[in-house]
């Protein structure tokens, strides 16, 4: 299915948010709002045929969690005893280098980065996600198996 | 007091829907408002509107630094939350297999949003998930569902750390709890006055806890599956003025508890479970926390619709158990009298302007009908007058009318039955109005507000059937007007169909005889056309042939001039080539035939020197001779031979020096000549008077140039003959003896 992604263009300190980190997954054609499109840079991604529902693609915006879960793990242990969520240890798992962007468009990355500006150079395009998307976990780029494994989490 | 709704230091806001919004997406702000607020001394709130039916979302709050001053809220915006039941307001209805707000930063609150989980997941999964502390659950309207074999909870609450509150929340038809509270390690988590309804378990407390206190105050719960209120009594629970339907809410000791109480709601059905004014279960048993040590508030779920942090209604005196206080109606009556009385007043202009509406209506319609009547009238007439009109188009006509006609009426009587059938509403609604105010109200209020209605209702009901009486006969004129109108305009299309049929005769027979004659005229004219067409043609195309020979006369006149102009500069550039060529072979020739000369007559002049001298050496040798040396007769006659055949060989080179100047002379000749007759040939070719060059003439001109050509090639190799060889070679000087020579060479020359 085709996904429309905020990705964030700017590192923070800490634990927060790193450039081309997948902040937010929507369904492709998403009308993002307005400071939405001024912070975060749109890009349209085919993710094959592994995922077709909008709930596991957004399983994309998962954390990296201290314990390598590929996504939030249950709240309760195999007793039935409640566990705590594991510790954050990173805002976002999954990462779309902006260098990997550079080849798809003519990329005014100033603008990109200047927040008080509505740039969106790449949201007419549609990109395959086949070496695109950082596990920064794993450190590789997601397969068709990796979409096929986060798809069935959870069920 | 305060109310629960806690508001942020210098908060700055940012919007949340569909597009338009700042935010579209809870992630994104979260990502966004992910900083040192602390540092920022910003507080971020996020205001959500109710754009759509709901909206399909779910966040992870984490990460910002925060303290009880600045912090993050997610809230409904100013009249767009809920109004104390899940049916209105801005809605979350989340699908993706997470908890729909994980509220996992400090001091962060979630205001008077509905967040409904529906979800297919062996995962147990939360609505509110909060774990953090200083967080704040407000005022919030929860349900989860779960297809899958994982649970579906309300608000989670399990935080290693304190305090953690919720406050008038209502969670309800949760798949497993309505409300779970595990407080781990020593910590102290809080619910107050909540409502559970129709869950699992409607208060889930200490699941897998191992210290701490959870503490329930004034929480209600009924048609929770297992239980209203259940522990494993691992902690301590510190539950007060709680009331269940079922037997637990006093199982955990605490005061004030009742078990086994029944509710009246407003609505179960239609999932209003604010507390009806009769019940007897909850109202009036709670406890007053308005001074209360860890969280003091005293409001309740809503007051009307809730938004930007506005509060509930306030409670007071004894509060109530669960999510709702319950207001006394004196202050309901006095402003449901006024909004009575204002409405009727409304009702009743609205009256006079529907009247007003249907009058001008008919009036309009009875003013339309007698326009199409006069503007069928006139069509009538002038069809007549201009009898353009058969009998069976004026039937047509007729019948279109009358469809028209019939088309209109309809329309009128249902507009009249259209604003009858709307003010018999409006009346019914009154009465209604009327009969809510006699059920509801009290007293001499009652009575002055039923009377009020009562005469609203007869006036309506008066004016109503003035309206009903005029706007019958609107109709009715109507009626009236078109049969009269149909008759006329039947009248007129018939009588004029009929003068028509027989003007229609009389045109017939004269344009029978106009044609006939006209078909004589015609055939006269049409041979007279035909022949002069063929002049014409004729002409015309002698004409075009004419134009084309001119033109290409014209054409051969020019590309002729333009051929002979090309041939007469051809012919003067090569003419002007040959004289210079001439000239500078003739100067060439001229300059050696001198120098030559030159060089013959000096050598001739040696001879005559030289054989001058011999001559009297020879006359002294033969002076000397007899005088001296006896020479002999024969050596004489001998050197006389030898001086002789000296001669004979200078003579004979001498002779062929001479051949030679005659051939150069010959061919200057020729080649004079030959450019004579060029320059006769090219001034006649060149000039105005002869534009053509015979073919004898071509070949002429041919040969003079061809015999110039030789002769150029002829002259170069004689000429370089002559040059490359040395004149002082043909005549030795010491071979040359005797007189004779000299005279002979002269002559040659």
């Amino acid at each position: 299915m085709i996904v429309s992604i905020a990705l964030a263009v700017m590192d923070k300190d800490g634990i927060r948010s790193k450039e081309g980190d997948i902040i937010c997954v929507r369904p492709a054609g998403w009308e993002w709002g307005t400071e939405e499109r001024k912070r975060y840079l749109i890009v349209e991604v085919d993710l094959g045929n592994s995922i077709t529902a909008i709930e596991d693609a957004r399983k994309l915006e998962v954390p990296q969690l201290e314990t390598g879960d590929l996504w939030w793990p249950d709240s309760v242990d195999k007793n039935g005893n409640s566990v705590e969520q594991p510790k954050i240890i990173g805002k976002r798992r999954h990462n779309i280098p902006f260098a990997d962007l550079d080849s798809k468009a003519v990329i005014d990355w100033k603008k990109v980065t200047d927040q008080t500006v509505d740039y969106q150079p790449l949201e007419k395009l549609t990109i395959p996600f086949t070496n695109l998307i950082l596990d920064k976990i794993a450190a590789k780029r997601l397969t068709d198996t990796d979409l096929t494994g986060i798809n069935s989490i959870g069920k | 007091m305060a109310t629960s709704r806690r508001a942020a230091t210098n908060e700055s806001i940012s919007t949340y829907g569909s597009a338009g919004r700042n935010y579209t997406s809870l992630a994104t702000w979260e990502d966004a408002t992910d900083v040192d607020l602390v540092t920022a001394t910003t507080s971020y709130v996020l205001e959500c509107y109710d754009d759509a039916a709901s909206f399909n979302d779910y966040v992870s709050i984490s990460g910002g630094t925060t303290n009880a001053t600045y912090f993050r809220i997610i809230r409904s915006a100013s009249g767009q939350g809920h109004d104390g039941t899940p049916n209105n307001g801005f809605t979350i209805i989340n699908t993706t297999d997470a908890s729909t707000i994980n509220m996992a930063e400090s001091y962060c609150q979630i205001q008077d949003l509905i967040i409904i989980s529906t979800q297919n997941s062996a995962a147990y999964r939360n609505t509110i998930g909060v774990n953090v502390a200083g967080a704040l659950v407000v005022g919030c309207i929860i349900k989860a569902t779960n297809a899958g074999a994982g649970q579906g909870r309300g608000i989670y609450v399990s935080g290693p750390v304190d305090p953690i509150v919720v406050a008038n929340c209502l969670a309800f038809e949760c798949k497993t709890y309505g409300f779970n509270i595990a407080a781990p390690s020593t910590r102290n988590h809080y619910l107050y006055n909540c409502t559970s309804i129709g869950n699992a378990y409607g208060f889930q407390m200490t699941q897998g806890v191992t210290a701490g206190t959870v503490t329930l105050v004034n929480c209600l719960a009924q048609g929770n599956t297992t239980q209203d209120f259940y522990s494993d009594n691992i902690v301590t629970e510190a539950v007060s003025y709680c009331a269940s339907a079922d037997a637990t809410a006093d199982d955990w000791g605490g005061t004030g508890n009742h078990a086994s109480h029944t509710f009246t709601f407003v609505s179960a059905a239609g999932d209003d479970w604010h507390l009806d004014s009769t019940d007897v279960g909850a109202i009036d048993l709670g406890a007053d926390l308005s001074a209360d040590g860890v969280f003091a508030f005293n409001d309740d779920i809503n007051n009307g619709t809730m938004g930007a942090g506005k509060a509930g209604e306030t409670r007071s005196g004894t509060w109530d158990i669960g999510f709702d206080e319950y207001v006394a109606s004196g202050t309901a009556y006095t402003q449901t009298c006024a909004e009575t009385v204002s409405l009727a007043d409304s009702k009743y202009g609205a009256f006079s302007a529907l009247k007003t509406e249907n009058i001008t209506t008919g009036e309009a319609t009875s003013k339309l009908a007698n326009m199409l009547k006069s503007d069928a009238l006139t069509l009538g007439d002038y069809k007549f007058l201009s009898s353009g009109l058969s009998k069976s188009e004026a039937l047509v006509l007729a019948d279109s009318i009358r469809k028209a006609i019939s088309i209109l009426k309809s329309e009128t009587l249902s507009i009249s039955e259209s604003k009858i059938f709307s003010l018999a509403k409006r009346i019914v609604d009154s009465i209604t109005i009327g009969d809510y105010v006699t059920a509801t109200l009290a007293g001499g209020a009652l009575t002055k507000a039923l009377s009020e209605t009562m005469t609203f209702a007869e006036n309506a009901y008066k004016a109503y059937s003035m309206l009903k009486a005029e706007t019958l006969t609107i109709p009715d004129s109507l009626a009236k007007g078109v049969s009269k109108q149909l008759s006329d305009v039947l009248y007129l299309t018939i009588a004029g169909a009929l003068g028509t049929l027989i003007e229609g005769m009389a045109i017939g027979d004269y344009l029978i005889k106009s044609v006939t004659k006209r078909v004589s005229d015609s055939l006269a004219i049409a041979d007279y056309v035909l022949a002069q067409n063929i002049v014409f043609k004729v002409l015309s195309e002698t004409l075009t042939v004419a134009d084309s020979l001119r033109k290409l006369i014209t054409s051969i006149q020019s590309e002729t001039l333009t051929v002979i102009e090309s041939t007469g500069k051809l012919v003067s550039i090569r003419k002007s080539d040959a004289l210079t060529f001439v000239d500078s072979v003739a100067g060439q020739l001229v300059s050696f035939t001198i120098k030559a000369l030159s060089e013959n007559i000096s050598i001739a002049e040696s001879f005559i020197k030289a054989m001058v001298s011999t001559k009297a050496e020879n006359l002294q040798v033969s002076d000397y001779a007899p005088k001296s040396i006896s020479i002999t007769k024969a050596d004489t006659l001998a050197l006389s031979e030898n001086i002789r055949k000296l001669a004979a060989i200078g003579k004979s080179e001498s002779l062929l020096i001479s051949d030679d100047f005659r051939r150069v002379c010959t061919t200057i000749r020729v080649f004079s000549e030959a450019l004579s007759l060029i320059d006769s040939l090219t001034t006649s070719m060149v000039g105005p008077v002869s534009l053509t060059l015979t073919l004898s003439e071509r070949i002429q001109l041919a040969d003079a140039w061809r015999r110039i050509i030789n002769l150029g090639n002829l002259l170069v190799n004689e000429f370089a003959s002559i040059v490359t060889d040395d004149v002082s070679d043909h005549f030795d000087v010491d071979r040359i003896i005797g007189d004779d020579i000299s005279g002979r060479f002269g002559s040659e020359l």
